[in-house]
């Protein structure tokens, strides 16, 4: 899994830090929600700023549909608050929200031109009569859908579909827009397409959107600020780059992107030992003598042929080499020592690199192969048992 | 279009929602809550008002000619059952197994029982098999071999007509069970080497348990509750929905009338509980990955098929056109001159054509009232989400009078509406609900009550066809529920509203036991003129009346099929290019 973080958000590294203004955009305050007794949601907070686009990312049923439910008023939570554009809606139902809301479903209605669907939020009172169809008609444009103005939801493609619920949801200019999962339904080539499209409306409207998915992919490519969910709650929340470099817990690091998981080492000060070999960490750990594991991406392990510093270095042979097209995947088992990091007949450590096909072919590696492993020190992670990230400064949670 | 307004304007669904809801559950306790209520009290009081316990189910089962009421109540209702489901089966496999031709003929056909008041059926019998009937009688004496008396009146009159009462439900309800197969597990028994007989008994038999169970038992409680049929050929064989009639029209002892609807309702419950329950066992037996069995030719069995819905066919035929033959025959069995002089309704009791217009339009009011009540009452409870406890509370009450036998709610109803007080604990408070009776609204109100679930449930189904997201949507965009009802909810579900509206006229039309304790003589009905013209032995009018309530259902059947047909042609202009 190679998530390549290429983005262009120009709102710089992190644009979470413009969330400091809590008056606008949208607020969620330790909600909690259960059905039947069973809890779906537990004290989620999270602050999207004015025209930010933030993914909500998570395994099945960890309760991303229901936050989006709870922000949009379908749902009403057993405590906690929301609040939109600085009020708080908590006891405002739905249609006094402003919000839009593009579903996985489309919910197009199917007796209605695409035309029509789009007018259906714009009411004469507010807009007048002959500008419904004008501005049902821009927004059609908008999504490059003008010609088909006059057709039923059925007679459009999948894509064609999303992208009318989209302007229907944009139609009456709310202030949130909420999305659950609306590309999951799509094919990857059309799915790849409404990506960009979403992202450049929504930047040119400058609408706060809050986007559900379970693409990672589309998480890390498309938010400005990613969230993490875990068994209802929230377990990370930060720009794509953050949390793919630095997770807060060992369940972000595990769920986004691939990890190494080195168990079993022991800490002291700023370095962690295991059986023999010395790994020197970006900075001191707090208590000594406890048990961390290390983690690395597999693009961050690096290969060579005694070429660099032996600072963090060990002898590993190659036990297999796969090419996965962007590049080869090495499963590495650590040489030098094999007797002591033999983890109870578990057969020693472990890691796997990711090597780009140049370098692979500069250094001519072949499967059985020794090598020199090098896990540079600034690309390390440590968890704690507890499964948080510890020691280093911006890895904690927010 | 950044500077936009956090909140928008908007209507609140909640007070409208609540308001509705309040709505459906005062019509169902209106209509359903307190009429049961004051049965119940009915039939644990005396004729006084004063409490007594069971005596009245005591006195019941002691007098000897009650019990035996309920004995042939339950004889005739097995042995109709009995007699009804092996040729529903096999006009139903027909239909959906083979390949013969008219399949749509013998379906319309096998579907006109349920467009005729059930004494048609009696009356027509006595045509054809009582003292001066064709057969009886040698075709008139012109085939004197054939003139055998079968003993009509009594049990045998009963279980005939009765066989052919349940027949179009029981083939519905077969009809489905055999259309849900799976291809698969045919190919399977074949390719194990599976002959014709064992494939039947191994695959398609089980396939259809279910179906052959439900059938059954909607069979026995239809026979067990008729009292059109017994009314006519039942000469003294006392069943309990006579005798219920008896004792309240006859005797006017409410409360003996009372307990035996009470001791009719038991087994009618016990077999609804049954079935539900064995509903709920079967489901999943066809998944969304079944592939639908194809019939294949076998000239042998198509032709033995054939024949066999030929035969079904024309005696069902037979029946209705014997009703109409004895209608128009000027002086039966002496001169069969035709004459139009019975559907001259002018020389007998029964109201003629006021009563025959009182049942048009009730039947009208009916479909729109009940058609109204039914899809809202199941777009509140499938599509808003306020209000769990309320929507729940109304689902099951929606659920209830499939229970309920037309008899017992009709005496329900004049329970409740014909009395002037209500005495609670002693005291009496006036009965505000008394103004009702007598009226129009009474009589639609019941019949409304009365047909209820068929019609909620076909609402829910076409409901729950729809994007569960649609509701969600149309508040996200500030639109109201109502009008998001009116926009695209109905127009979406406008062929099962339709069905809907023409099954409540229907069977308005053609129901007698629940009205017949509601009509006053200024408000006369069809169906009971025609109860009212055979108990006075004017045989002739009470087929033409019959006769008359048929033709309507039929051209009401009609236009509503016409109105679905289009309505489902427009859904289809939305799928397709
Ligand atoms: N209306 C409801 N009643 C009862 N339980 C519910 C309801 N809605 C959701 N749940 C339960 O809450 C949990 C979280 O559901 P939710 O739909 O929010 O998950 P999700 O993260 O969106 O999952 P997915 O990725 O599968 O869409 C699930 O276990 C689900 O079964
Ligand atoms: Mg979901």
């Amino acid at each position: 899994m190679t998530a390549a973080p290429e983005k262009g958000n120009g709102g710089g590294a992190f644009p979470g830090r413009r969330a400091e203004t809590p008056d606008r955009g949208l607020c969620v305050r330790g909600v909690c929600k259960s059905f039947d007794r069973t809890p779906v949601l537990t004290n989620v907070s999270l602050q999207v700023a004015p025209g930010e686009f933030v993914c909500v990312l998570g395994p099945s049923g960890c309760g991303k549909t229901t936050l989006l439910r709870v922000v949009a008023g379908l749902e009403t939570p057993d405590s906690g608050s929301v609040l939109i554009g600085g009020g708080d809606v908590t006891r405002i139902p739905t249609a006094g929200r402003g919000v839009g809301i593009v579903f996985q479903s489309y919910a197009l209605f199917p007796n209605l031109t695409a035309l029509q669907n789009v007018a259906f939020g714009l009411r004469r009172r507010e807009t007048g009569a002959s500008s419904i169809r004008q501005k049902a008609l821009e927004l059609l444009d908008l999504v490059g859908l003008a010609e088909s103005a006059q057709k039923y939801p059925g007679q459009l493609s999948g894509g064609q579909q999303q992208r009318v619920a989209l302007a229907r949801a944009l139609a009456p200019e709310p202030s949130i827009l909420l999305l659950d999962e609306p590309l999951s339904a799509l094919d990857a080539k059309v799915r790849q397409s409404l990506r960009k499209e979403i992202r450049r409306l929504q930047r040119r409207l400058g609408i706060t959107a809050v986007m559900v998915t379970h693409d990672q992919e589309e998480a890390l490519t498309m938010s400005d600020r990613m969230v993490v969910m875990h068994k209802g709650r929230l377990t990370q929340f930060a720009s794509p780059e953050e949390i793919y470099r630095l997770p807060s817990t060992r369940f972000v690091a595990d769920f986004i992107g691939a990890m190494n998981f080195l168990e079993g080492w022991r800490a002291e000060g700023a370095i962690a030992r295991y059986g023999g070999i010395d790994i020197r960490l970006p900075a001191p750990l707090g208590a000594d003598g406890s048990v961390v594991t290390l983690a690395i991406r597999p693009e961050d392990v690096q290969i060579g042929r005694d070429l660099f510093p032996d600072e963090n270095a060990f002898v590993a042979t190659v036990a297999e080499m796969e090419f996965r097209g962007a590049g080869y995947y090495l499963t590495l088992k650590a040489l030098t020592a094999l007797k002591a990091l033999t983890d109870g007949g578990k057969g020693g450590m472990r890691l796997e690199a990711l090597l780009s096909p140049l370098r692979a072919s500069q250094l001519k590696i072949g499967a059985g192969d020794c090598v020199k492993v090098r896990l540079p020190r600034e690309r390390l992670i440590c968890f704690a048992e507890d499964g948080t990230a510890v020691g280093f400064a911006g890895g904690g949670p927010e | 279009m950044t500077a936009t307004p956090a909140r928008r304007r908007y209507v609140n669904d909640k007070p409208a929602q609540a308001v509705l809801l309040a709505g459906s559950l005062l019509f169902m306790t209106v209509g359903l809550l307190l009429p049961l209520g004051e049965l119940a009290v009915k039939c644990l009081t005396d004729a006084n008002g004063a409490y007594v316990g069971p005596d009245n189910f005591i006195r019941f089962f002691s007098a000897a000619s009650l019990a035996r009421a309920l004995y042939h109540s339950l004889y005739v209702s097995l042995m109709s059952t009995l007699a009804a489901l092996p040729p529903a089966f096999l006009f139903a496999y027909s239909l959906t197994r083979t390949t013969i031709p008219g399949k749509a003929f013998f379906r319309h056909i096998a579907m006109l029982p349920l467009f005729a008041p059930t004494m048609l059926l009696g009356v027509s019998l006595v045509y054809l098999f009582g003292r001066k009937g064709i057969v009886t009688s040698g075709l008139f004496g012109a085939l004197p071999w054939l003139g055998i008396d079968i003993g009509l009146y009594g049990s045998t009159g009963i279980i005939i007509a009765e066989a052919i009462l349940v027949f179009p439900p029981s083939v519905m309800i077969l009809l489905t069970a055999l259309a849900n197969s799976d291809a698969r597990l045919y190919e399977a028994a074949e390719s194990l080497g599976a002959n014709k007989p064992e494939i039947f008994w191994s695959v398609t038999l089980p396939g259809v348990k279910y179906g052959v169970t439900s059938a059954a038992f909607v069979c026995f409680t239809l026979v067990f509750t008729d009292f059109g049929v017994p009314k006519v050929v039942g000469g003294n064989y006392g069943v309990l929905a006579t005798d219920i009639y008896k004792q309240v029209v006859g005797q006017q002892n409410f409360n003996l009338g009372a307990t035996i609807s009470v001791v009719m309702l038991l087994p009618t419950l016990l077999a609804f509980i049954a079935d539900n329950w064995l509903r709920r066992r079967q489901e999943g037996v066809v998944n969304s990955r079944s592939i639908p069995l194809v019939p294949k030719r076998n000239a042998t069995r198509d032709l033995a098929c054939f024949a066999f819905c030929l035969c079904a066919s024309s005696v069902i035929l037979a029946v209705f056109l014997t009703a109409l033959f004895a209608s128009l025959a000027n002086l039966w069995p002496y001169r069969l001159t035709p004459t139009l002089r019975h559907y001259n309704f002018r020389d007998y009791a029964g109201g003629g054509y006021l009563a025959f217009w009182n049942s048009v339009r009730m039947a009208g009011y009916s479909a729109l009232l009940g058609t109204a009540m039914t899809f809202g009452s199941a777009y509140l409870v499938e599509k808003t989400r306020k209000f769990a406890w309320a929507r729940r509370t109304v689902y099951c009450l929606s659920l209830a009078p499939l229970a309920l036998p037309g008899l017992v709610v009709g005496l329900a109803y004049i329970f409740l509406f014909n009395s002037a007080v209500f005495s609670v604990a002693g005291r009496e408070i006036p009965n505000p609900l008394s103004r009702l009776y007598g009226t129009m609204l009474l009589l639609v109100v019941c019949n409304v009550v009365h047909f209820y679930t068929v019609g909620f449930l076909t609402a829910s189904a076409a409901l729950r066809q729809l994007d569960r997201e649609f509701e969600a949507a149309a508040e996200s965009l500030s639109v109201p529920f109502y009008a998001t009802f009116r926009r695209v909810t109905l127009p979406l579900c406008l062929p099962a509203v339709i069905d809907i509206a023409g099954y409540f006229f229907v069977s308005s039309m053609a129901t007698v036991s629940a009205v017949i304790f509601l009509y006053t003589p200024d408000l006369q009905l069809a169906s009971v003129a025609v109860v009212n013209m055979d108990d006075a032995g004017d045989s002739a009018p009470a087929a033409a009346m019959s006769i008359l309530i048929v033709a309507a259902n039929i051209m009401a059947k009609a236009v509503f099929e016409l109105a679905s047909r289009r309505a489902r042609k427009a859904a289809e202009r939305w799928r397709n290019r």
